[in-house]
């Protein structure tokens, strides 16, 4: 009886955050951030079409797969505003509300902050998804087409990769609470992520050790399923990297969940909750 | 793990809390450390239903006693218990029944409307689903913000935000509530407003058990069941505020405003038998054509008034006015902060 109240509580907690975030978001939607949502797509398609038409001379390593650069790119790209859901939103919310001054006003309801992180997940997922359709909006006069789409493929691919993202975030919030660091750590989690998980370059293609570090990053998987589930592979040649993702977001989560317990109580210990 | 039986609502024991930190002069140079002890071992209890006031100059420990009591801040000795639960040990009770509202416009979210904040907050604090709509308009009629509860809070006036701040802090309809300066900084008519609101809606008519911090005096004085002195993380004094006035070794106080003082005459009234302590204080008056100033002359009974005022005629002196008055929690603050 007591689980099943707090799972309600967690449920709607999960729904509350993620609800009022969303209107924080839209509220102070303009015309102006519509506009530029769209110009960092523009501006990496179009960067990314020059080089390969203009530079690269359309040559293209067989690795990249049959269905050409651009489609490569486009999702590489629209897959890389979910990191940025993590690392900004999700790595940096108690931050802000530190900054905000309601850190403590949250921190002192009896709610559960896993759920109440989840809830900032999910708002920043919802939100990015506007991104992720620009990109491949953006994408079709540079060349992105979708060959043989798997949607209950592509769906998963979202998911779980926003599940393992989410653990990923919960680290970094620990670190950038910890060490009060506005910038540092969520920009090198988007270069790391940038480089090492096939966002512009097969990982086949890359140094032994690259591939090395490509393994430990979910997107790395989330990416290739992605890819399979528009480009058309078939489903059972990405069974092995669902699971893996699935494996890495359970691991991820369950870490980031003992990291955000334990820089709860170290913040109390050191007094540090509201000091911004 | 069960509640721990008390008769007190709060109950605080042996409460410590020191702030280290660390501090290296140079990029590879040694470190320092500074211990600064913000709480040393005190202890007190609150009654159910009482409003307690516990008062301090700033950086005395009030603001780290009320963390330590919401759960935003660990102890590093001693217990304390609200309702019973240890604030450490069963933090999760502990939150489903306290409340905080600080002074100073934070605790909000200034892009959500007085009503989102409300409602996401009874979200976050499992209030029953069917009475969400209904408490979070009683309240901000309660603090006269109905008219404006669909404006962003950054709208809001500082004071409309304190207003906001104080329903936040009742969303949960907490059995304790911890006020920490809630009247920082306001103009004297909502200050007014928000006390009565307190001391007659939340304790006399709901019964909650209230904590108080302040340094201003006059808002203790008008609100408080019994009050306790804060100075340097110690508590120097725990009671009632009339039996603190009558214990207090300095008596009664004559405010003389007289014309024709020297400095001579101040040193001679200091030096009579009845007198403990008498100093001039700020004041800009004059008669039309003499100066005027203000004396506050330390007693120890009401029968050194006729010797004063013998004495300041005697020194020609013109007494313009008399008061004589009882201790106030102002001069026991003064005392207890060691600025008498």
């Amino acid at each position: 009886m007591v689980t099943k109240v707090m799972a309600l509580h967690s449920l709607r907690v999960i729904f509350a955050a993620a609800k009022f975030n969303l209107i924080i978001t839209l509220r102070f939607f303009s015309g102006t951030a519509i506009a530029l949502r769209l110009f960092a797509p523009i501006m990496t398609l179009g960067s990314a079409w020059i080089l390969y038409n203009h530079i690269y001379q359309g040559a293209l390593a067989p690795e990249f797969g049959s269905s050409g650069y651009m489609s490569f790119i486009a999702i590489g790209n629209a897959f890389y505003v979910f990191v940025f859901a993590a690392a900004f939103v999700v790595g940096r919310v108690m931050f802000w509300e530190r900054a905000a001054g309601t850190i403590e006003a949250t921190f002192m309801t009896p709610m559960n902050r896993l759920a109440y992180m989840a809830g900032i997940m999910v708002a920043a997922a919802l939100n990015s998804l506007i991104d992720f359709a620009a990109v491949f909006l953006v994408g079709i006069p540079f060349g992105f087409q979708v060959t043989s789409p798997n949607i209950p493929l592509f769906l998963s691919s979202m998911l779980l990769t926003a599940f393992a993202l989410f653990g990923v975030g919960l680290i970094v919030n620990a670190i950038t609470l910890t060490f009060r660091d506005r910038t540092t750590t969520a920009n090198t989690l988007m270069i790391l992520y940038l480089v090492f998980s096939g966002l512009v370059c097969p990982i086949e293609l890359m140094p032994q050790w690259a591939q090395m570090i490509s393994k430990v990053l979910p997107l790395t998987y989330g990416l290739k399923i992605m890819r399979t589930s528009l480009l058309g592979v078939a489903a059972s040649g990405v069974t092995y990297d669902l699971a893996i993702l699935f494996i890495m977001g359970v691991a991820y989560v369950l870490i980031g969940a003992l990291t955000l317990k334990l820089i709860e109580k170290n913040l109390k210990k050191k007094a540090l909750l509201s000091v911004f | 793990m069960g509640v721990r039986r008390s008769e007190f609502a709060v109950e605080v024991r042996e409460l410590s809390r020191d702030y280290i930190s660390t501090r290296r002069n140079h990029l590879i140079g040694k470190k320092t450390t500074t211990i600064v002890k913000a709480l040393d071992h005190i202890s007190f209890e609150i009654q159910e239903g009482e409003l307690f006031g516990l008062l301090g100059p700033n950086g005395a420990g009030k603001t780290t006693t009320v963390k330590i009591l919401c759960t935003l801040l660990e102890p590093t000795g001693g217990h304390a218990f609200v309702k019973g639960y240890d604030v450490v040990k069963e933090a999760k009770h502990v939150r489903k029944i306290v409340n905080m509202v600080a002074g100073g416009e934070r605790m909000l979210y200034y892009r959500l409307t007085g009503r989102e904040n409300l409602t996401y907050f009874a979200d976050l604090y499992d209030v029953p689903r069917k009475e969400v709509a209904s408490r979070v308009n009683r309240l901000l009629e309660l603090v006269g913000l109905s008219e404006r509860a669909d404006d962003e809070v950054e709208k809001y006036s500082k004071g409309m935000k304190q207003r906001l701040q104080i329903c936040r802090g009742l969303i949960n309809e907490p059995e304790v509530l911890f006020l920490d300066e809630p009247t920082l900084g306001l103009d004297v008519s909502i200050a007014k407003d928000i006390r009565k609101f307190i001391q007659e809606k939340i304790v006399k008519e709901q019964g909650k058990t209230v904590l108080l911090t302040t340094h201003y005096m006059y808002e203790a004085e008008e609100m408080c069941d019994r009050v306790g002195f804060l100075n340097n993380g110690e508590l120097v004094a725990v009671g009632h505020s009339e039996e603190l006035k009558r214990k207090m070794p300095l008596g009664f106080s004559i405010e003389l405003l007289v014309t024709r003082l020297s400095n001579e005459t101040l040193e001679g009234l200091k030096h009579l038998e009845c007198v403990k302590k008498a100093i001039t204080t700020d004041y800009e008056g004059e008669t039309e054509d003499e100066k005027i100033d203000r004396l506050v002359i330390n007693v120890e009974s009401d029968k050194a008034v006729p010797k004063v005022l013998d004495y300041m005629s005697n020194k020609h002196c013109r007494v313009v006015a008399v008061n004589l008055r009882g201790p106030t929690l102002e001069d026991l603050f003064m005392f207890y902060a060691g600025e008498t």
